[in-house]
């Protein structure tokens, strides 16, 4: 019957899939057969009625055909698997070894990462919140930003624009003594912060009301910890703390601020408690110019920060721009910055706390996957090479009637299966670095696995991504075999293929050269930002936070007691020291065409400033005690200063600065007061004891503990209310470079890892290599080849591609670390023996490696070698 | 030697008496006739199976027919080693039968 009709053509093709195939022809037949009789004797309906029936009673002896097939294949294919990891136990380590160290640094990045972006996310209304920033600069750059605004502009705003539905100020309380009862501590985390707080910022309070906690003068919201430290298990509610000399009632208790914020407070004092103080009222809290303030801004749904930002010229024209320009003598201008963005895009001047950059994100993040890359391709390589040993398999596999995509799908599954266990080992690796990395990274992360769907979904993508990317090659290379030519000889099938295994490993290399660069420039560079000469000896001053007014009050007679001590060289009394707080301020310089309004880092302290830190007078004098006139009419400037300001007789200037009128009688050599990152701002010294905060004392080398001793002694019987603190100047400017520091710790981390992991992939081609050469080696020795010889044959090859990698390798680290030095005012030029030592480093670990192999190889006998078969 | 099922021994000697058209649904047609009871296409295509894979029958495709949408039949064949268990299988059959033959005849 040559007319087919259609219901019997599609029953027709689903029969063709139930059935094996070998029966597929005849059964198909023997059923259309039975059909047109069916269809004779009792109508076309019931025929196919009848045809269906067949198949369906098919189905299940089909399902047990296939998944009995398949079980004995996975079966197969795992016994293979796991035999080839048996008899190639090196092999198989280097593989899963490599991949695991590799998966590790890129779950630990994940989390790193993860972490990064999650600072200030928890916050309810996070999308809502702005802070306002402002800043003096004309330029406008943002980087010119400072994070600080005044105080009036949080009510202000509030009352002028209907888009901003709350606004709070913070005011840091900086170190302060807190005292309950018998206990005394000092605590760095508080804050003054006006009642709104609770109602921006997500801070759910265990106990108090939040809309009215800081309502009331002399309220204080504490967290857990602090109200465990000083209550212990007793109520905390209603007790009264004692910060500094003013007593405050606790009127609520907080959860601890999470770690992931920009800041971190332990207590909120309540913003009234500032203003009822009249004289502060009108020194802070009505002064445009004094910018001393965090002010956040929450604003209403659907009203865009930029709308704002826009509106806010107007505004500080109204209300701030002329008191600014009187005192200050320049003009404002401020910006909206969201919450969100503050961790990682904003690093402005007096951050609450030092920001992060997503620079290091973006550095930490392309490294992680640098290194993943190169175990990816240890893999590949690896298996590529290894593929010779099993042409034999595929091509039996193949004449047994394998078709291309089963052993695709062995092959793929075979990487998947050591991607998997390379898997369980990296989470192994990555509980035990954990701390490690916490340490380096300066982070409180904890892997909770089940919980951060995160760190499981990038698990799984990690997984299906290393174990297809880096089996593919192998599985479409290996299956393409012709079963006639693997099976016929013995020669190596996958030699040809030795150009791109070349590739590989020069990528590799190159990638690890750069990483070693990376470091040792980074390390340069640190090491000359510590020992730049920084215009000022930063070793052993010994500095000493004035608590006491007193102090303040008796500085000299505190200075000759001091002196009498033969360990203490020099004593001063100062607002602050180098790599400590510098304030900024304005002072008037007098011309013949009348006053101008300059701003300028200044420096409040004694006489003694100078001598004491080991500053240079490159004109002029120091300040004097013999001079009498010093003491409120004499002013140091920097170089900067008489570069910047175009003094052309620096000491003929005159300065009017508060109420005092005076004229610049010295300039000093420039010194680094702050980092390295920013340039030498100008400078003036200024002898005014009032504003200071710390003593520092410069003390000799020798019995250095004894001195310490001796100060510590003198303190308390100057100040026996305030236990005793001291630090020492060059660790607190050391800080400074913190950050640089742990990028310097992390990249030698992973360009140790980096190096690792490819020396391992070498070390198993290596192994391979000789392996394959083995009969070779053998005939050259019987020939009278010296051992020497055949090692450098073993070792010329791969030692050219280390080469190779450096000519990709040092334009690319040139170009980053090039990029990243424009991050500082002060830096390194990249000299050409850093480059020379990194190819020296990857050429002499990648040597040492094959070495291993090489000697092992060329010391063998050549009988052995000659008589295998 | 395993001894025949009485279903394989009726398969086989179908297959002998179909000479060379011994496939599926002709042995099926075959046996029905013979027993004048229905018999199913799985009653006979299992033992079939069975039979090739202990090599007492062997199977080849035959011409395609139009009947067949085209399709080959499998036609078996006896082979020798099917020959073999038929002998067995008729040597017992024949020395167990002969006493029923003789007690049979004799009642008449």
């Amino acid at each position: 019957m040559s007319r087919r009709d259609r219901p019997l053509k599609i029953l027709g093709f689903f029969l063709k899939n139930v059935i094996p195939y070998e029966d597929q022809e005849n059964l198909a037949g023997d059923f259309e057969e039975i059909y047109d009789r069916v269809s004779g004797k009792r109508g076309k309906a019931a025929a196919l009625l009848w045809y269906a029936f067949q198949i369906i009673k098919l189905v299940p002896s089909y399902i047990k055909n296939y998944v009995s097939w398949s079980v004995a294949m996975i079966k197969n294919y795992l016994k293979i698997a796991f035999r080839n990891i048996k008899k190639h136990k090196a092999y198989s380590f280097i593989n899963i070894a490599g991949l695991a160290v590799g998966m590790a640094c890129c779950l630990l990045i994940i989390l790193f990462v993860q972490d990064e972006l999650s600072y200030d996310r928890y916050h309810e209304k996070a999308d809502r919140i702005y802070r306002l920033v402002d800043s003096l600069d004309a330029s406008g750059e943002f980087g010119r930003y400072y994070a600080l605004s005044s105080a009036p502009f949080a009510p202000r705003l509030k009352k002028d624009f209907p888009e901003v539905e709350d606004a709070v100020r913070f005011f840091l309380g900086r170190r302060r003594m807190v005292t309950y009862e018998n206990k005394k501590f000092y605590e760095d985390g508080l804050i003054f912060a006006d009642a709104s707080i609770f109602n921006i910022f997500t801070f759910p309070l265990v106990k108090g009301d939040p809309d009215t906690a800081l309502e009331a003068p002399n309220t204080l919201v504490i967290s857990e910890r602090i109200a465990l430290k000083y209550f212990g298990s007793d109520e905390a509610m209603d007790k009264t703390l004692k910060i500094n000399e003013q007593e405050y009632l606790v009127t609520g208790v907080m959860k601890e601020i999470p770690k992931n914020s920009h800041f971190q407070a332990d207590m909120f004092a309540s913003m009234k408690t500032l203003e009822q103080i009249p004289s502060v009222q009108e020194r802070y809290f009505q002064r445009w110019a004094r910018h001393e303030f965090y002010t956040y801004l929450l604003l209403r749904e659907c009203s865009s920060g930029e709308e704002l930002e826009a509106k806010l010229p107007g505004f500080i024209e109204k209300y701030a721009a002329s008191e600014i320009k009187t005192i200050l003598g320049s003009t404002l201008s401020s910006r909206l910055q969201p919450l969100k963005s503050i961790h990682l895009y904003s690093n402005l001047q007096h951050e609450i706390s030092p920001t992060s950059d997503i620079k290091y994100v973006t550095i930490f993040s392309v490294v992680a996957l640098f290194i993943l890359l190169i175990a990816c391709v240890n893999f590949m390589n690896l298996a590529t090479a290894r593929s010779v040993n099993r042409s034999r398999e595929v091509g039996m596999r193949k004449v047994v009637g394998a078709r291309r995509f089963q052993l695709v799908q062995q092959f793929l599954g075979e990487s998947l299966l050591f991607t998997f266990l390379a898997l369980l080992l990296a989470l192994i690796l990555v509980m035990i670095a954990l701390p490690l990395f916490n340490s380096l990274t300066g982070k409180e992360i904890e892997v909770d696995l089940l919980n951060n769907f995160v760190v499981l979904e990038s698990m799984i993508a990690i997984l299906v991504f290393v174990g297809l990317a880096s089996g593919s090659y192998p599985a479409f290379f290996i299956s393409r075999y012709q079963p006639a030519n693997v099976l016929k000889s013995t020669a190596s099938a996958g030699s040809t293929k030795s150009l791109l295994r070349k590739a590989l490993v020069v990528l590799q290399f190159s990638i690890s050269i750069v990483l070693i660069i990376s470091t040792v420039v980074v390390l340069d560079q640190l090491d000359f930002l510590r020992n730049r000469r920084l215009g000022f000896d930063k070793e052993h001053v010994v500095v000493v936070p004035i608590r006491d007014n007193a102090i303040r009050k008796n500085s000299e007679g505190i200075k000759a007691e001091l002196m009498q001590n033969p360990g203490i060289l020099n004593a001063t009394i100062t607002i602050g020291v180098p790599g400590g707080v510098v304030a900024g301020d304005a002072i008037q310089l007098v011309t013949e065409e009348g006053k101008k309004t300059i701003t300028v880092r200044m420096i409040y302290t004694d006489h003694d400033y100078i001598k004491t830190m080991g500053m240079e007078i490159v004109e002029g004098r120091d300040f004097s005690k013999e001079m009498s006139t010093d003491a409120n009419e004499a002013f140091i400037v920097n170089e900067a200063a008489v570069r910047q300001l175009q003094l052309e007789n620096p000491l003929a200037t005159r300065f009017e600065w508060d109420d005092k009128k005076g004229r610049v009688i010295g300039v000093v050599k420039d010194f680094q007061f702050q980092s390295l990152r920013e340039e030498i701002n100008p400078l003036v010294i200024h002898i005014w004891t009032s504003n200071t905060y710390v003593f520092a004392m410069r003390i000799r080398p020798e019995h250095i503990p004894q001195t310490l001793a001796f100060i510590e002694n003198k303190w308390e019987e100057l100040d026996p209310a305030h236990p005793f603190e001291y630090s020492f100047m060059d660790e607190t400017f050391n800080r400074i470079y913190r950050r640089e520091e742990k990028l310097s710790q992390i990249f030698s981390v992973f360009s140790f890892l980096a190096i690792f992991i490819a020396s391992l992939g070498l070390f198993g081609l290596a192994l391979y290599m000789v392996e394959q050469r083995t009969k070779e080696i053998g005939i050259r020795k019987v020939l009278g080849a010296s051992i020497g010889r055949i090692f450098v044959l073993l070792l010329r090859e791969s030692a050219l591609l280390v080469l190779v990698a450096n000519l990709f390798a040092w334009p690319a680290a040139y170009f980053f670390m090039h990029n990243w030095l424009q991050n500082f005012a002060y830096r390194v030029s990249i000299a050409p023996w850093i480059f020379v030592l990194s190819a020296a480093i990857a050429l002499v670990i990648a040597m040492l490696t094959i070495s291993f192999q090489a000697v092992k190889a060329a010391l063998a006998d050549p009988v052995n070698s000659l008589r295998y078969e | 030697m395993k001894s025949l099922t009485r279903k394989e021994e009726l398969i086989m000697l179908s297959i002998i008496n179909l000479k060379k058209n011994a496939y599926l649904v002709a042995i099926v047609d075959h046996l029905s006739q013979a027993t004048g009871k229905k018999v199913s296409l799985t009653s006979v295509h299992l033992p079939l199976n069975r039979l090739e894979k202990n090599g007492l029958i062997e199977s080849e495709f035959g011409e395609a027919t139009a009947v067949r949408g085209g399709r080959r039949k499998k036609i078996y064949t006896i082979t020798k080693l099917g020959f073999e268990a038929l002998d067995e299988h008729k040597r017992i059959s024949d020395l167990l039968w002969e006493n029923y033959l003789k007690y049979s005849s004799s009642k008449d």
